[in-house]
């Protein structure tokens, strides 16, 4: 049995008729990216009258409009502007490749790794909005505020290095690429990290669900509740997966269904497993491979060895989810290793 | 008509820009919503395909060709944004090892599927397990009726790719439905 092409048809006319009843007006958009001009040099005027008009739109709920003003469009009358962020989202992809007349220089000097500058400098492309015509990309160290070079700690982030981007008519712009102050050696963050590697994140938590609050020893906690009956114990259905092979066709989110366990009393004693390769070279998952325990009833997932006691077994389904946020293969498999749920 | 529009607006008269693409606007919409499949995406991606048309614009040699180069824009735009964004639909994977998924397959029934009409949510499952340069040919051929020369100047490649593309896409949606066996 085949499709017929009326019946792809009439399935893309209505999925294209689910953007709801409220149309887009593009020819409004239209009319304030032209209002712009084409030169990022706009008179103070302009970029007032866009911003007014933004303003109004936002008012009237039209979101598609209000996300005009984004970063790399920012009103400035000045050739070169100034953009500093701490570097707290997902890693952009460098996917989106400069030309090949397009100089990149710089990160020989401050030490980085090739792939590692590749991810800094389109992390602050995507700060900077994307900009166009860039003939040069300078990394360098940062300035500090009082003109010197070097790390600028501050808000328990660091500067790793500012970017700065020349376009062909001469105008510049920089951006200050920023990271956490901690950054472990196994931190998916392939901008701040020098080794960065893909994560599960797993593990139970055994704290006590109930601790004293300082100066108010007048209510104790209550007794713990004991651990599971061995007979529970024996009936349960642990899950254990020596190997899951997971092929990877899409960016984007999984949830992959492993399997399905058994937890005596609602007490997750173990959620691990482990990857074949962390550091893949055909796709990347940020922030990490979350093991999701999920009880059949419903409720919150199972992470505590605590947090939830019920009667008897818990009847759960394992699923491992993540998002890829790189995929540079039609197809790439992720291995995982040593699955297990107790 | 149409070229001395995409002319004007070549040398910068956002009017004519304007009305370029109120012109076009109901099937640049329908053709990010067909591609991306939410109102968010797709807002973005005509947000981005828009201000790359605007700027782009005086690149553009040839006014009769506007419309390709316009829908190549758009759906460059619209792939970009599938590449980019975090997306956070819920799709299953059945694990190839390990133990045995005991909940309701992924993909509905596809005994559900009636001769000539396509349930809607498996349908909307199916067409997203493919690639978005698979998306954007289904959309090209099968919504917009655009031939295989014109879906070959959008996208930039010869005519025999487009088709055996188109070929690949279909068997591709149809075992996703559950229509087919997968090759």
């Amino acid at each position: 049995m085949s499709l017929s092409d009326d019946a792809i048809r009439r399935a893309l006319v209505d999925r294209a008729e689910s953007i709801g009843s409220d149309v887009i007006d593009l020819a409004r958009v239209a009319e304030l990216i032209a209002a712009r001009g084409r030169s990022r040099r706009a008179p103070w005027t302009a970029w007032l009258g866009l911003a007014a008009a933004l303003v109004v739109v936002a008012i009237g709920g039209a979101g598609v409009l209000a996300r005009l003003g984004s970063p790399g469009e920012s009103a400035s009358p000045s050739a070169s502007a100034e953009t500093s962020m701490a570097n707290l989202g997902p890693s952009p992809s460098p996917l989106a490749a400069p030309s090949p007349s397009l100089m990149i220089t710089g990160c020989d000097a401050m030490g980085f790794a090739p792939s590692r500058c590749d991810h800094i400098v389109a992390a602050a492309r995507a700060r900077a909005g994307d900009p166009a015509d860039v003939v040069l990309i300078v990394v360098r160290r940062a300035t500090q505020p009082d003109g010197t070079t070097g790390p600028d700690v501050s808000l328990g982030s660091v500067s790793i290095a500012t970017v700065d981007f020349t376009r062909s008519d001469g105008t510049s712009q920089s951006v200050d690429i920023r990271c956490g102050l901690l950054v472990g050696p196994s931190s998916s963050d392939r901008v701040c990290s020098a080794d960065p590697q893909v994560r599960i994140a797993g593990g139970v938590s055994m704290d006590i669900p109930c601790g004293p609050t300082p100066g108010d020893e007048s209510h104790p906690c209550g007794p713990l509740p004991p651990d599971p009956d061995p007979a529970i114990v024996a009936a349960s259905r642990p899950m254990s997966v020596p190997s899951l092979a997971i092929p990877l066709d899409h960016l984007g989110h999984y949830e992959v269904l492993v399997g399905t366990a058994t937890i005596p009393n609602g007490a997750i004693s173990e959620r691990t497993a482990s990857l074949a390769d962390p550091r893949p070279t055909d796709y990347w998952i940020e922030p990490y491979i979350e093991i999701e325990v999920r009880p059949d009833r419903g409720g919150y997932p199972l992470d505590s060895y605590y947090g939830r006691r019920v009667k008897g077994n818990e009847a759960v389904h394992v699923y491992l989810v993540f998002d890829v946020t790189e995929l540079d293969a039609p197809t790439a498999v992720l291995q995982v290793r040593d699955l297990v749920v107790r | 008509m149409t070229e001395r529009l995409v002319e004007q607006a070549r040398r910068g008269d956002s009017a004519a820009f304007v009305a370029l693409i109120e012109e076009r606007q109901a099937a640049m919409t329908r053709v990010a919503m067909a591609i991306l499949g939410n109102r968010t995406d797709a807002e973005d991606a005509l947000q981005d395909g828009l201000t790359a048309l605007w700027r782009q614009l005086p690149r553009l040699r040839d006014s009769s060709r506007f419309d390709a180069w316009a829908d190549r824009i758009l759906v460059n735009a619209c792939l970009l944004v599938l590449r980019r964004r975090r997306r956070r639909g819920v799709r299953e994977i059945p694990a190839p090892t390990g133990a045995a998924p005991e909940v309701a397959p992924a993909v509905a029934d596809p005994t559900s599927i009636e001769d000539t009409s396509v349930d809607r949510d498996a349908f909307r499952r199916a067409f997203e397990t493919l690639s978005g340069d698979a998306r954007a040919l289904i959309v090209l051929r099968h919504l917009e009726d655009r031939s295989i020369p014109e879906i070959a100047a959008i996208l930039g490649i010869p005519d025999g790719t487009v088709k055996s593309r188109l070929f690949t896409a279909r068997r591709a949606l149809e075992t996703a439905l559950g229509l087919e066996e997968p090759a």
